[in-house]
């Protein structure tokens, strides 16, 4: 029986190599077969946000990226409700079918997998 | 099941209160344990690694264990999983 | 116990030096160790030029004194390291660079080193720096 990770996405995306590096765990855990899980929280939440143009900065489609997750069979994809609130975005903003969590969810989402990895 | 989560940052002690299970632990390592200046109103056993704790002068402010290495690996080994925030 | 340490701190952070004396108490308290997994800034520790002054603890050599006493299986993710300049000479060969640097005792490998881990241990730790 595989061990379920829970992985968490907190860097904006163009901001440096963390949200790339993250998602690089997830697709080499997918290519796998891992059992893993997303959610992005805070900063990271960025990234699902849509009509992003990432040649501007010379950088390498990372949105297109996130939404092959599925493909990876890493369908199992959340979004912090009080980090899309904070900076003033709805489900309506994302690009990623995304199920937004509260709290309490998140908190059982943690409880619930053998191991968390934040980055 | 029952997690250990180990905060390194003074601005995550706050944003990851609500995200930790009641019945979780929380260690403060590094600027985090400048939090204990507050009273911190957590529900969760919490605990402090003594170092940092003791380089930054904090040791009248008493919310939280103080905790040597080898607690810190006893803590790790006696909770089901890590979290590291 | 079963441990795996996943380092993404960089060399001067905080988290490193945490993450080393960490692994001391580890192994003296009889667990076992089974692999440390350097990934993000922290693959930085296992580079060969890193100087420290005289009167600053030598933290990348301490790493390497420790892996290298325990026989510890120290990976270094080769994505991230490459991007961050820390080869070996077989990489050094293959992108045709003027040096390696990769210290002795690690070595450079892909992230399903460390899904393997994460998927064997009984228990993982991270240590972090700077979100």
């Amino acid at each position: 029986m595989s061990v379920s990770v829970l992985l968490i996405s907190r860097s904006s995306p163009w901001s440096g190599l963390a949200a790339r590096e993250a998602l690089d765990i997830a697709l080499s855990g997918g290519a796998f077969d891992l059992p893993m899980s997303m959610l992005w929280l805070d900063e990271g939440v960025w990234q699902l946000v849509g009509e992003q143009q990432p040649q501007q900065l010379e950088q390498k489609n990372l949105p297109a990226q996130l939404s092959a997750l599925p493909m990876f069979g890493i369908e199992k994809l959340y979004v912090a409700q009080h980090s899309l609130e904070q900076r003033g975005l709805t489900e309506a903003d994302l690009m990623l079918e995304v199920s937004v969590v509260d709290a309490g969810q998140i908190a059982q989402l943690i409880e619930q997998h053998q191991q968390v990895l934040s980055l | 099941m029952t997690s250990l989560h180990i905060i390194n940052h003074l601005a995550d002690v706050k944003t990851c209160q609500a995200l930790i299970a009641d019945t979780d632990a929380v260690l403060l390592c590094g600027d985090a344990v400048y939090a204990l200046r507050q009273p911190l109103g957590l529900t969760h056993r919490l605990y402090a690694l003594a170092e940092d704790v003791q380089a930054r002068g904090l040791e009248s402010f008493n919310q939280a264990k103080s905790v040597d290495y080898p607690e810190f690996v006893a803590l790790c080994a006696s909770y089901t999983k890590v979290v590291a925030w | 116990m079963k441990f795996v340490l996943l380092i993404s701190s960089a060399p001067q952070s905080p988290a490193t030096r945490r993450a080393l004396r960490f692994a001391e108490a580890l192994l003296e308290s009889g667990h076992r160790l089974e692999r440390v997994f350097f990934y993000q800034e922290a693959v930085h520790i296992a580079s060969k030029l890193l100087v420290y002054p005289q009167d600053e603890p030598n933290i990348a050599q301490q790493w390497q004194a420790f892996i290298q006493q325990h026989q510890l299986d120290a990976v270094v993710c080769i994505a991230a390291a490459l991007r961050r300049g820390v080869v070996d000479e077989g990489e050094a060969q293959r992108y045709q660079l003027q040096a390696s640097n990769l210290a002795q005792g690690y070595a450079l490998s892909g992230l399903g080193q460390l899904h393997e881990a994460v998927q064997q241990a009984d228990r993982l730790v991270h240590f972090r720096g700077q979100a």
